[in-house]
């Protein structure tokens, strides 16, 4: 642990980044900048020129079926975040603080974890059984007398699309609010409750505020996951456009700096939103 | 007796939700064994008429299919010498050791579509056509940082102090890395090896412009945009279903180690 070593250890640290690093900054960094100038050429229609405009700016600003689709993509993506959070917690909850076992609890949320091993293509499409207008769901909400005839409106519709993207992405909810959760000191509730706490402040002041940084996590990836996602409204979303599908267009339409111009806005929201709920909620601490 | 009431109704709403994320993957196993074209109920008797179809006409998929393994194995191969590699230098701190782990998860935090499109942007500067291979630079991306996270949630603060101890007791430096640090890391190591293929194999936005001929995920989108869902599409998702549950139950085995050092 001498003085003299510590020079010698620095330089082995980077080496040992190196390999990684190399891959991120040439196929991670170098493609990311390129959007971003690639974004100020000029479309010519087939292609575009070596001549910087804010053209396709201009356009996103002011085309309704582009920044309209944007605002839809993440006022959608917000329901999403809200719903996943929703169901995650008290799944969360019980298995923290319920579960007593080891064994359960890993059993469990492994069992919660399955769609995540499964691609969201085929999760979409493993619910058209139960959504059609022949259904099960609308077999079930028939015979119960709920609905007098059958639905269309549960597939190919926004419920549908809301339905799969919340079953889909809770789980990325569940897992960190599990294991920040998890590493809350026992002791803190054995002394809410000798000092006369209800058990509803307990859990205020207990879990849910040390739950923060797990809830930042989960809402960070439920809801970039969301935006990113043009799969599922292309399959079962019916109408629904997502801006994802309309950079997706773009490129079909060889208009690379508009898909560029839109891809460089819809990052800049992502990372806006990844860095105040880094801010608000002190999320560092979950990787430690 | 509040007290287990509330852990009833937890106990059921648990249970609702494992029923809502289980009960569309049953029916569609259920489903792709159906002798009618149905996709719906009712479900009109066992037959193994779509898998015929699965093998015979729409082969394409099974095609597909073995691509998506192969890039999966190839990103798991390369993935996890990388981010083991990399996980060890996060032993000690360094200068700029939280700024090249940022950078890193930049791979996680940016949109699919926003990377992929700049790939492609990439490729046609460098004049690069796109193939299966085009694709693994880009799953790395997606799958390495996810590892990197494993390993830094592995490190024992006190991970040098016994790497002092065996070469003090007169290891070797390679006996020291085979029989204290590696075993150390081993649970993140295999964890972040199946989280790579996972990630790989499922993986539809981020392949979007820069892989062909198509991966599973990209085959399915096409084929069902183009001749809309039939049970042969259930069937190969069944396929699917059945590799993801040998995968899980193997990273349910390795992984034991990452969850009981997060102390749950």
């Amino acid at each position: 642990m001498g003085e003299a070593a510590a020079p010698q250890r620095l330089v082995s640290s980077y080496l040992l980044l190196a390999p990684m690093l190399g891959v991120i900054i040439a196929f991670l960094i170098v493609p990311l900048i390129m959007v971003g100038i690639v974004s100020l050429y000029r479309p010519t229609g087939t292609g575009y020129v070596l001549e910087l405009n804010l053209s396709s700016y201009v356009r996103f600003f002011t085309d309704p079926n582009i920044y309209g689709i944007l605002l839809s993509t993440l006022a959608n993506s917000a329901i999403v975040t809200v719903m996943a959070f929703i169901l995650a917690y008290p799944v969360a909850y019980f298995l923290t603080m319920k579960i007593r076992t080891f064994r359960a609890k890993t059993i469990l949320l492994i069992a919660m974890l399955i769609p995540f091993w499964i691609d969201f293509t085929t999760r979409a499409l493993s619910w058209i059984p139960w959504l059609g207008i022949q259904g099960i769901l609308n077999q079930v909400l028939t015979g119960l007398g709920i609905l007098r005839e059958p639905s269309p409106i549960f597939l190919f519709s926004p419920f549908a699309m809301l339905l799969v993207m919340i079953q889909g992405y809770t789980l990325f909810m569940i897992a960190p609010i599990f294991i920040v959760m998890s590493k809350i000191d026992p002791t803190l509730y054995e002394a809410a409750k000798a000092l006369g706490a209800s058990p509803l402040k307990t859990f205020y002041h207990i879990n849910l505020k040390l739950t923060m940084p797990g809830i930042g996590v989960g809402t960070v990836f439920v809801f970039l996951s969301s935006v990113a996602d043009f799969a599922t409204p292309r399959l079962i979303g019916g109408l629904v456009t997502s801006i994802g599908q309309v950079i997706r267009d773009q490129v079909v339409f060889l208009n690379l700096p508009l898909a560029s111009a839109i891809s460089v806005i819809l990052t800049l929201i992502a990372l806006a939103i990844v860095m105040t709920v880094f801010k608000l909620m002190n999320i560092r601490q979950v990787f430690e | 007796m509040a007290r287990d009431i509330t852990k009833i109704i937890l106990a059921l709403y648990t249970a609702g939700m494992v029923f809502f994320i289980y009960a569309p993957i049953i029916t569609m196993v259920l489903f792709s064994f159906n002798s009618s074209p149905r996709t719906v109920p009712p479900f009109d008797g066992p037959s193994l008429r779509w898998y015929e179809v699965l093998f015979g006409q729409k082969a394409i998929l099974l095609e597909a299919f073995t691509r998506s393994i192969f890039l999966a194995i190839l990103t798991m191969l390369i993935a996890t010498p990388l981010f083991t590699i990399a996980g060890l230098a996060y032993r000690r701190r360094f200068k700029g050791d939280e700024f090249a782990f940022y950078l890193v998860t930049i791979g996680i935090i940016m949109p699919g579509i926003t990377y992929s499109l700049g790939v492609l942007i990439f490729y046609n500067t460098l004049g690069i056509k796109t193939s299966l291979w085009t694709g693994l630079p880009v799953h790395l991306v997606w799958s390495v940082p996810w590892g990197l996270i494993l390993m830094r949630a592995m490190i024992d603060p006190n991970i040098i102090y016994y790497e002092e101890a065996a070469k003090t007791l007169g290891a070797s430096d390679w006996q020291t890395f085979r029989r204290v640090t590696l075993p150390l890391f081993m649970p993140a190591i295999l964890g972040g090896a199946l989280f790579a293929f996972t990630l790989s194999f499922t993986e539809l936005i981020r392949s979007i412009f820069i892989v062909s001929p198509n991966t599973l995920p990209l085959q399915v989108l096409a084929e069902v945009t183009v001749w809309g869902v039939s049970p042969y599409i259930f069937a190969i998702g069944s396929l699917i279903v059945l590799i993801s549950l040998a995968l899980l139950l193997l990273s349910g085995f390795l992984l034991r180690g990452v969850f009981e050092k997060l102390q749950i």
